[in-house]
């Protein structure tokens, strides 16, 4: 197989897990910059061992034992000392990624925009600035002079607010 | 307004707790045993943190439309009812919004609303304007006021004017300005030949090069000629009456007639001021370690103190990136993936250096920062690097040595932009300069004017690259400054090598 074909297949492989394996190395490391960094680092690991690859196993599997491998890594280089999931979790957390249809992470993506549009302005102002402004949720709550754990609690209350939306627009 | 804390389940706080990163190891144990306790808990748990991704996509791409969707969005159709699949092409729009803004990089802007401005202030000495403001954007139409003090402005067509306060002049065009009174000295080049000064009693058409004219209370004009010629017009119509060199001419009541010359009324240039007062510097010189904020990788104080506002918010304390060699007298930076345009990656952005409000600025002063690259580093790794000033991110001005891409062939250039609100603006660039040189970069604001100076150590000779004023500096009780090394597109990194960095700020002389 030339090096050419490898790349394509690799591409392939890699393009139809992109979204959900974002998903679970998001799920490890919330923060986005780092899940940022974290997806990067996985995805040059895993064209490093590609030819190590077994093709008649999952390539999403796969991918997110070599995920959770940089994560543990990543994250004790961070010198905080957080606890991390231990190995009968995950792998049970990466069955139950992987339990997730394409369908239904297609039409959660697809519920969730027009739960978004549902909220009223200043709740999706607030979750703007908390998801996407350098600083997040302290940096929201300095500007609106608001404490802190206040802030916590409207985001919390909006993403449960969004997940029961997702969740009665899927029906189940 | 408070909000009353609803009675919460506690798998939701947990769950809660885990996205924003607040479990201590009690809570992660507790979250733990739960999750492997219960299949559903598990099922829940990765359609809330599912959900946590989605919902970070979902208001990228509502935030990448407003920036992106009107430059790609004619080919690509915007979902207004939402379709199935519309999460692959939220990620796909999110990929080619990635790929085009990392072919955009420096100096280029997605929005454009400062091209309708036809000249723009370069260079400002004591000015007072009448709104108590600079003028902003320069567009026609616009009336500028200088209530005294000295105003330069350069025209997109290449016109410069000097303006003398008391003044106040309308753009009419991008090559035509009305003088209701005062003066001003016009330079104008070759390809901007054709501009006119347009006056209460007539109007000057400049057929190149530098000629002055003064507008008195009553509208009385005068016109002297530095070099080459212009046509003067009076109001009333008629033929134009042609003027050369050191010629001068009053225009009023209907008629030219010739004058004696007072070229001394007029100011040609801007002279920058030498620095007013007392110098206060700080000097690294590589050779030791100083103890300070900023450890380089093995622990020694480099004597940087501050990182731009805004940038390095994840890099360790011990800045695996930076190496002091005091051997070699010589501070070793490993440039990183980031990009002061568009804030690209700024947590892991190196731009780092000293803190002008520690040499006693307080916002108004002349200041200077300066360093030394010896053995510049052939930029193949490395896109940009050099010195900033600024308030935080996205208030700074930088400039220093770029590659750029002209014309297919990757080039290294000087170069000087704003950025004044997270966008590169006002690019200037210029030249091109090899790679093995030693230069010294100094970025200074002397007289309100800023400008970098590329001096080439080794080859001898320097270029002072100037831009338009970033006004949005001039308020700004205090600023940083420092070098940075960045490469927007890999991560592979040569290392930036720097032997000096100097910050100066010349503060009042005490009484």
């Amino acid at each position: 197989m030339t090096s050419l074909d490898r790349k394509t297949e690799f591409a392939r492989y890699l393009a139809e897990s992109q979204t959900r394996l974002y998903g679970y190395i998001h799920s490890l490391v919330p923060d986005l910059n780092h899940a940022d960094d974290l997806y990067q680092q996985t995805a040059l690991v895993l064209w490093g061992k590609f030819d190590a690859f077994d093709r008649t196993r999952s390539f999403f599997a796969w991918a997110c034992g070599v995920a959770r491998f940089e994560a543990a890594n990543y994250i004790r280089a961070l010198a905080r000392q957080r606890r991390f999931f231990g190995e009968d979790l995950s792998l049970l957390l990466i069955e139950a990624h992987e339990e997730m249809a394409d369908d239904e992470l297609d039409d959660r993506r697809t519920a969730l925009g027009r739960c978004v549009d549902k909220l009223n302005a200043a709740d999706r102002e607030l979750l703007t600035e908390c998801y996407l402004n350098p600083g997040g949720v302290p940096a929201a709550a300095a500007r609106r002079n608001r404490p802190v754990h206040g802030v916590y609690n409207s985001l919390r209350r909006i993403r449960q607010a969004l997940h029961a939306c997702v969740t009665r627009a899927l029906g189940s | 307004m408070t909000e009353p804390d609803p009675p919460v389940d506690p798998l939701d706080a947990l769950f809660e707790g885990y996205l924003n990163g607040q479990l201590d190891d009690a809570q992660t144990a507790d979250l733990e045993a739960r999750l492997l306790a219960d299949a559903d808990a598990r099922r829940s748990f990765v359609r809330y943190v599912r959900l946590h991704t989605d919902l970070l996509f979902e208001l990228q791409a509502r935030q990448a439309s407003s920036r992106v969707l009107d430059l790609i969005g004619r080919d690509l159709p915007v979902p207004r009812k939402r379709r199935r699949r519309v999460g692959r092409r939220v990620v796909a729009l999110l990929a080619t919004a990635a790929a085009l803004l990392l072919a955009v990089g420096v100096g280029a802007r997605l929005t454009r609303t400062e091209d309708e401005a036809v000249a723009w202030l370069e260079n400002a000495q004591d000015c007072a304007w009448a709104d108590g403001e600079p003028p902003g954007q320069l567009r026609p139409g616009r009336p500028v006021r200088l209530v005294g003090g000295l105003a330069e402005v350069r025209f997109r067509c290449g016109a410069r004017l000097v303006i003398q306060g008391p003044a106040h002049l309308d753009l009419v065009s991008g090559r035509v300005v009305r003088l209701h009174h005062g003066r001003l000295t016009a330079r104008v080049p070759p390809e901007a030949i054709g501009f006119e000064v347009l006056s209460p009693q007539g109007k000057v058409i400049d057929l190149g090069t530098e000629f002055g004219i003064a507008v008195a209370a009553g509208g009385e004009t005068e016109v002297y000629v530095f070099e080459g010629q212009v046509e003067a017009h009076a109001a009333a119509g008629g033929p134009g009456t042609n003027l050369t060199e050191r010629q001068a001419a009053r225009i009023e009541a209907g008629r030219v007639t010739a004058t004696e010359a007072d070229p001394k009324k007029f100011v040609r240039a801007i002279v920058p001021t030498p620095p007013a007062g007392v110098a206060r510097s700080a000097r690294l010189g590589c050779d030791r370690p100083v103890p300070g904020p900023l450890p380089d990788l093995r622990g020694a104080g480099t004597g940087l103190t501050h990182r731009l506002p805004g940038t390095g918010g994840t890099l360790f304390h011990n800045d695996e990136y930076l190496t002091l060699d005091t051997a070699r007298g010589r501070l070793e930076l490993t440039p990183t993936r980031s990009d002061l345009n568009r804030q690209f990656r700024l947590h892991q952005g190196e731009y780092l250096g000293l803190r002008l409000s520690d040499l006693g600025y307080t916002g108004a002063e002349d200041f200077e920062v300066s360093a030394v690259f010896p053995d510049t580093p052939e930029l193949k790794f490395i896109g940009q690097f050099g010195l900033y000033a600024g308030a935080r991110s996205d208030r700074v001005i930088r400039g220093g040595v770029l590659k750029l891409t002209k014309q297919g062939t990757e080039v290294q250039t000087q170069f000087l932009v704003n950025n004044p609100d997270g966008w590169d603006a006002d690019l200037h660039e210029v030249g091109l300069l090899g790679p093995g040189t030693d230069v010294r970069l100094t970025l200074r604001r002397l007289g309100g004017k800023y400008t970098l100076t590329v001096e080439d150590l080794t080859g001898g000779g320097a270029s002072t690259l100037a831009i338009r004023h970033p006004d949005y500096l001039d308020r700004e009780p205090d600023l940083y400054v420092g070098l940075f090394a960045a490469e927007p597109r890999s991560d592979v990194g040569q290392r930036l090598l720097v032997k000096e960095l100097r910050a100066t700020v010349w503060v009042p002389a005490p009484k």
